[in-house]
Order: C-alpha cells, then structure tokens, then sequence
C-alpha cells in the first residue's frame, strides 16, 4: 500500500514535470522577443505559490506519517512474544522459528559480526517489515503475523560475497485470525 | 569587498579543466559498462561469478561518487574562476590525488578482491570471512582517502578564494542582502552556490576521512572496535553530503550556460539566496533519512530526518526548477545538444526528488529500505540530473566560441536515447523496489529476472548514448583545449 502511494505519487510528479518541461520547451518566442521582465514576475508569483504549497504537502504528510512509526517496540506491550535475531555471515540464527497466527512478535535483532538487515517476506514474497541488524545493538521490530504460511527472512544489509544466500524460513502456523491492525515496527 | 580581481582563464588553468572532464568523460564510461554488467548478470543474460559481481559493484559505486565529483568540480571551478582567484595548482594536485587514489582503490579491489560496497561500514572491511584480505581492504580504503584529502584540499581552496574576493563567507553566501538591508548587488548565482559546496563538504570530507582513518586503524590492530552505529552516522554523512554537492556544483553549468543561450542573466535574487542558505543547513542534517531502519537511532533524529527531507525538496523545485522555466519561456534560446541536456538536466533533477522524497519517509522507508527502490532514486537524478549536467557543459567546452548549431538528427537521437533510456532504466529499479526486489544481490530470482531484463535494454540505450556524447568531447577536445 505504501509502495504503491510512493510509486503513483513519483509517476505522476514525473509526469506533471515532463508536461511543463516540454510546454515551456516549446513555447515559441515572441516576436518581438518577450521581455524578460513579465517572465520574472510570472515566475515569482508560480514559485511562491509553489513554496507554499509544498510546505502545506509537507505539514500534511508529516502529521499523518508520523503518527505510526515503527520505533518504540521495546516498550510497548508485553503479551508480544519475543524472538531473539542475531545475523552472522551468512546465516541467521532466531530462537524460535514458527509462531502460532495472530501471533505479535517482537524480534529483537543483532549481529555477530558485520552489519545485516533482518526483512521479512510474506509467501508472495511482499515485504511485510524490516530492521538493521548491528552489531553491538539490538533493534526491536514487532510484527503482527495475521496470515498463516512460509514467511522468507532475507538479509537486506550487504554483508559480503554470499550475501544473496543470506535467507531463512519462518512459519506461521493454525488458523486464520481476522484482519489484523498495523503495529508499531509490524506492517501487516 | 575586496579588490583582488578575477584571475582569467590561463592556458595552465584551462588545461586542468579540460583534464577533469576528459579523466571525467573516459571513467563514467566505464563504471556505466560496469553498471551494465551488473543488470545483465542479474537478468541471467550474462554469467558472473557473485564475487565478481560485488567487485564491480564496488568500483561501480564508489567510482561513481568519485568521478560525478571530477566532473562538477569542474564545472564549478570554470564558472567561479571568472569571480574569484582559485589556483590552478591546486586543481592539479586534486587530480593527481584522485589518480592516484583511484589506482589504489581499483587495485584494492580487482587485485587485492575487495568487494565491500561503497559504504565501507565497519567492520565488514576488516570482516570479509574469506571474501578479501587486509591487502584488498587497505587499498581501498587508503585510496579512497587519498581521494577525499584531494577534494578537501579543493574545496579549502574555494572557500579561501570566495573569502579573498567577497570578504567572508557570509558575503559570498548573500547574508547581507538575504537577511539584512544592503542595498550592494549580491554575489553571482555560481559564487552562491560554490560556497555553500565548499563549506559542506569540508565538513563532509573531514568526517569522511576520520571514519577511513579509524577502519585502517581497525584493520591493522584488530582489536581496535569503532562503534558500528557511530562509523555508519560518519559515512553517510560524508557520502550524503559528497554525491549532493555533485549536483549542486553541475546545477553551476545550468545557472552560466542557459544565462547565456538565452541572454536572460540568473539573478541572485533573496528567494535564490535563502533557498541556499536553506540548503546549506538542509543538506548537513538531513543525512539520517539513511539510517531510517536503525531503530537504536534517537527517535528525534529519524524524524528529523524525514520532515528535512520533504523540506528540502522545496529549493529545488520551487526556485531551481521554476528558475530554468523561467529563463527559458519564451526565449530565444536555440536547441542545440548543450542546451537541451541542461533543460533536461532540470527535469531530471526535480522529477528525481519524488521518490528519493518518498524513500525519506519512514513508513515508506520500512517498505523499500535496500531494495531497488533506493537506486531507482539516485539513478534518477545522477543519470538525468547531474551527468547530463556535466555532459551538457563538456559539450560546451569543446564548442568555444562558435555559435550553437542546430540539432542534427543524431542529436535528436541521442537526445532521446538517453532521456528515454533512463527513464525506462530507473522505472525498473523503481518497479522492483516497490515489490521489495533487495539491491545488491548478485543472483536474482526469476521472478525478478524481467525487470532486470527490461532494466538492461534500457541502459543499453543509455551507455550508447553517453559513449555518443563521451566521443564527441574526447574528439574536439585537442582542437578546443588551445581556443578561446
């Protein structure tokens, strides 16, 4: 969903873009040739009614968006079941692999050596929500699991030459629970 | 203000510029073959062993940091050489610094096997579980330091040029005339622009080259940790602020050129002004949108991070991109292969900052982090933006004094090729991010195998028509190098 606003927004930015840029393109020359001066005003008037408008997407963007945020998950609720993460070249290393649907789970996430990224994939292979793995830090991401299955763990930090092979299960296992609202750090 | 005077474009100083560009010209070529390479493999059109692959990677990105340097330092320092006093022996020694740093570093990598990313991030330099030894990782990181001290020893020169002509960076900046009531003319759009450069990426190159320092210190006395979080805060900071000053010093040759094709001058009016003071405190601070998925990050920072992101968007659309419309409306201008990559340069600029905007934010972030998405954003404004900029005004150099003449048919289709190409080469990797495709991965699945393959025939267009626009200043350039 939120890749899908980000994708239409940029197609059709580009695209309102590339219409004025060919527009002013070819705009032919006045004859005689305009003065610069009108242009100057003209452009004026466009970019403070642009400025502002900008500001106002801003604002608007900003107070929606930021209102669910992904950080935080440590001290949020204790029902979440805890799973412990640590990357190592290549491999990961979870302490529980499968969690019951509707499960919330807090992953709490690490590395044993370089910088990983810890992501989790639905069986359709859709990102589902994702962290850094540090070494030295652990990252809290909490999920909600509302779709029993396959889930895939791939490493989305590059961390050397089997870095692409960097993968693993996770299995949501019973039966289907409702729909699921999004959590901090989840994003189903 | 003072009275030091413009120092004119001497023989030595034209030489060096010409170098830049050429040096420029030849390396972009081939880290855009490298490129190339790399979407074919993963298309599985082409087979390459994965070690390889990140080998080129490497040099792939980190060559390309280094080299859209070059070419917009070159930029820069033609046009601000007519305003301020900036020595040619300095511009020298940056390119026998980036020479010689670039030996190091492609021997760090294609003899000594090197494959860390661009990004360096302790301690996988130090951490390659067989990939690489400290030998390849020496190289690297010692040549990429070369590089930056080079750059940095550049831009100290810009400012203390800026500072001789105008007085002071405020000066040079247009404080006086952005936030005060002095009523003297404010300095040209070029000195404006260099000067913000020139103060960030000091700051930029220092921290950069610190965080280099300490991965060689760690790399000759294992025992010596940094802290992972603090080495990656240092390195985008410095890698964030580098490839955006790239744009900013090439948007120079868009300020001069179209000024001139269409006799409409680029004033320095007040929006101008505080739109780069703007950016100047935009581009220092925004740096955490990189670090968006590191939730041991302060929570301020992150949100920081966002909201400058969208922020900073504004300058550009609301004062670059409506400031190039402007001058061309209705002008005289003549289309010729110069002018159009600048006005399309623009374009490239401005359409890019929609999904690099978009990728700023966070519960977008959490979607497309380290997938394609992330370099479908910069190839959208490094490839339409600042390479057509560079190439645009590389185009220019050789051209001299000689009237612009019109579009041939095979400037039309090279033109074409490369704007359409590139639009066709960043979709793909904006495709793929948005289905969550990682970045970085030498082996695709098939699933992801079309886009990559639709991604390849796109950047074959691309390549043609950069080695198209590549030839033909490598071509006139003995002749131009002795002209006017």
């Amino acid at each position: 969903m939120r890749q899908e606003l980000a994708w239409w927004a940029s197609v059709v930015v580009a695209l309102t873009l590339g219409i004025v840029f060919l527009t002013v393109a070819r705009s032919a020359p006045a004859s005689p040739p305009t003065e610069y001066g009108p242009v100057q005003t003209s452009s004026a008037r466009a970019r403070r009614w642009l400025f502002w408008s900008l500001v106002l997407v801003t604002v608007l963007v900003s107070a929606i968006s930021l209102r669910s945020l992904p950080y935080g998950a440590e001290s949020g609720s204790s029902t979440a079941q805890t799973i412990g993460v640590t990357g190592h070249q290549w491999t990961w290393e979870m302490t529980a692999k499968s969690v019951p649907v509707g499960t919330t789970v807090d992953f709490g996430v690490t590395s044993a050596d370089v910088n990983h990224g810890f992501a989790v994939y639905d069986d359709q292979m859709r990102m589902v929500a994702q962290v850094q793995a540090m070494p030295g830090y652990v990252n809290h991401l909490r999920v909600m699991f509302a779709h029993e299955g396959k889930y895939t763990i791939m490493c989305l930090e590059y961390c050397g030459s089997v870095h692409h092979y960097m993968t693993t299960d996770f299995t949501v296992t019973g039966q289907r629970v409702g729909l699921v609202p999004a959590a901090p750090g989840g994003a189903r | 203000m003072s009275a030091a005077a413009p120092a004119p474009m001497d023989a030595a100083a034209r030489r060096g510029v010409f170098l830049y560009v050429a040096t420029y010209a030849i390396v972009l070529s081939l880290l855009a073959l490298f490129g190339l390479i790399m979407r074919l493999a993963q298309g599985g059109l082409l087979s390459l062993d994965p070690s390889w692959f990140y080998r080129l990677m490497t040099a792939h990105g980190a060559g390309m940091v280094g080299i859209a340097g070059v070419g917009s330092s070159a930029v820069m320092w033609y046009f601000l050489r007519q305003y301020a006093p900036l020595s040619a022996t300095v511009l020298l020694i940056n390119l026998v610094l980036f020479l010689v740093g670039a030996v190091l570093l492609l021997g760090g990598i294609f003899l000594g096997g090197f494959a860390g990313g661009w990004t360096f991030l302790f301690p996988l330099p130090q951490h390659s579980n067989g990939g690489w030894g400290a030998p390849g990782a020496a190289g690297f990181l010692g040549g990429l330091l070369l590089i930056g001290t080079g750059f940095l020893l550049l831009f100290l020169d810009v400012a203390r040029a800026v500072m001789q002509r105008y007085g002071s960076l405020a000066k040079a900046l247009g404080w006086p005339q952005a936030f005060g009531t002095s009523a003297e003319e404010a300095p040209p759009a070029t000195v404006v622009a260099a000067t913000v450069v020139a103060l960030i990426n000091i700051l930029a190159l220092v921290a950069g080259a610190a965080v280099l320092v300490m991965e060689l210190v760690a790399l000759a006395a294992p025992g010596f940790a940094i802290d992972a979080l603090l080495a990656k805060n240092m390195t985008f900071f410095f890698g964030h602020v580098f490839i955006n000053s790239t744009m900013y010093m090439a948007v120079i040759g868009v300020y001069e050129i179209l000024a001139r094709y269409t006799g409409r001058p680029w004033k320095s009016s007040r929006p101008f002004l505080l739109a780069w003071s703007a950016t100047l405190l935009m581009v220092l601070t925004v740096y955490p949108h990189h670090l968006l998925m590191d939730f041991a990050m302060p929570t301020w920072m992150l949100v920081m991070g966002q909201v400058i992101s969208w922020t900073s968007g504004i300058p550009v659309l609301a004062v670059t991109a409506v400031g190039a419309l402007g001058i061309v409306y209705r002008s005289e201008l003549k289309w010729d292969a110069v002018s159009s990559l600048l006005f399309v340069s623009v374009f490239g600029w401005a359409a890019g900052v929609a999904p690099a905007i978009a990728d700023g934010t966070i519960v977008v972030n959490q979607m497309v982090h380290n997938t394609l998405w992330v370099p479908g954003h910069f190839h959208f404004y490094l490839i339409l933006g600042t390479t057509a900029m560079i190439l645009g005004f590389a185009l220019f150099l050789v051209r001299g004094g000689a009237a612009p003449a019109a579009l041939s048919a095979v400037d039309r289709a090279t033109f074409w090729m490369y704007t359409l190409g590139t639009l066709g080469f960043v979709s793909m990797f904006l495709w793929a991010g948005r289905l969550g495709v990682p970045r970085r991965y030498a082996i695709h699945q098939a699933a992801w195998m079309p886009y990559d393959r639709i991604a390849s025939a796109f950047g074959a267009l691309v390549v043609a028509a950069m080695l198209v626009l590549v030839t033909r200043f490598l071509g006139r350039m003995r002749s131009a190098i002795a002209g006017p």
